[in-house]
């Protein structure tokens, strides 16, 4: 069965959306499948390019209280990051 | 230490960029994103650090600092940590566009026995075996994750507004302890208004109709000896509508939303917890923090 529902999953995958307009009061409709044809290229669009993760080269530490720990260990000041959408991934 | 800093008053948001000693004194701040002026004011701490006496630089001689409980105690050390990046998709559908707009990103959470459950349970591990993902699973991308927040904070989904939603597992080969498998699914949610979780920090004041419709594609390698995958991509493809308070959508237009997940790496900063792991539906996140 899992054999039968996996290989009718990808004709399943390109899905109408004739419900749904755009500004324009055209329909929504996916253009193509999500395939394994297609699937590197979405991934390569969907992944953000190294110099939008260069943020990550700095050694973030998670909490407020360890980076002043650390920084009380190592004798220096602290940056402090506050917001939701900071890089740690709290959106 | 921020009321002192560029808000100048109690209350209110306190997002933004602070340089400050350990033993709290407020150096220089700011909320900006033009690099030059964080920069002049990294510049300004570490000037305002450097004429600091020492005394005042270190916290106070016998203070404890007690780090607390943190949503971080429950990070799954043998589970599966993934990172998501979310962003939109070109109005052309073309992945070869240009045009790609903001992304944002946020860990998905699974505890080592979740891991188990991507594997088919009742048959011999083979090519061509494989499983749908119990609910709880599936439950945790589609309410948590495969979510508009691609230019902001958004909200949840509810557990009853999870629709169809599937999301199976095969087995498309064995090689030594090692099990490759394809993922394939759709996934659907959509709230309609109400706002159905109870009252907690989320909880919106007037009502946000919104849903998400991917399809899911993706690949994993699983290692029987270590329980645990070595390598998990998955790429979601689907249509956003609606919009929440400050997720930066302008109005309910519809429009094309992407989702790449892959394994986190193992820094302290993919340590931090999901957004949503206060409301997340797994009984071994304790709630109370």
């Amino acid at each position: 069965m899992i054999r039968t529902l996996f290989a009718t999953t990808l004709g399943l995958l390109a899905f109408p959306l004739g419900g749904l307009k755009t500004a324009q009061d055209k329909p929504l409709v996916l253009q193509e499948d999500l395939s394994w044809n297609n699937w590197t290229a979405w991934k390569h669009f969907l992944v953000p390019s190294s110099a939008d993760r260069i943020f990550e080269k700095i050694p973030w530490i998670p909490s407020f209280g360890a980076g002043i720990l650390q920084a009380q260990k190592q004798g220096m000041p602290l940056l402090l990051w506050v917001m939701n959408g900071h890089p740690l991934g709290c959106t | 230490m921020a009321d002192h800093g560029h808000y100048q008053a109690a209350g209110g948001t306190r997002q933004g960029i602070y340089v400050m000693a350990p033993g709290g004194r407020l150096l220089s701040s700011i909320n900006a994103l033009d690099p030059h002026a964080v920069q002049k004011t990294l510049e300004k701490g570490l000037a305002e650090w450097n004429r600091l006496p020492g005394e005042f630089r270190k916290l106070p001689a016998g203070l404890h600092l007690d780090l607390g409980n943190r949503w971080e105690t429950s990070f799954p050390k043998r589970g599966l940590v993934l990172v998501s990046f979310n962003r939109d998709l070109p109005a052309d559908n073309d992945p070869r566009s240009p045009a790609r707009g903001g992304w944002n990103r946020d860990h998905v959470w699974f505890s080592p026995s979740e891991v188990l459950e991507f594997l088919p349970q009742d048959q011999a591990l083979g090519p061509g075996t494989g499983r749908k993902l119990p609910r709880p699973l599936v439950d945790r991308l589609v309410r948590f994750h495969l979510v508009d927040n691609v230019n902001g904070q958004t909200l949840p989904f509810a557990e009853e507004e999870v629709q169809g939603s599937w999301i199976i597992s095969r087995v498309e080969a064995v090689k030594d302890h090692f099990v490759f498998l394809r993922l394939a699914g759709r996934t659907m949610a959509e709230a309609k208004g109400p706002w159905l979780m109870g009252r907690n920090d989320w909880t919106p004041e007037k009502e946000w109709p919104r849903g998400i419709k991917t399809a899911l594609l993706g690949k994993a390698v699983f290692d029987l000896r270590r329980k645990a995958f070595t390598a998990f991509e998955l790429v979601a493809k689907g249509v956003r509508w609606g919009r929440t308070q400050v997720n930066g959508r302008r109005d309910s237009t519809p429009g094309p939303i992407g989702f790449y997940f892959n394994l986190a790496p193992d820094r302290p900063s993919d340590r931090v917890a999901p957004a949503f792991i206060d409301l997340y539906n797994a009984g071994w996140v304790p709630k109370r923090r």
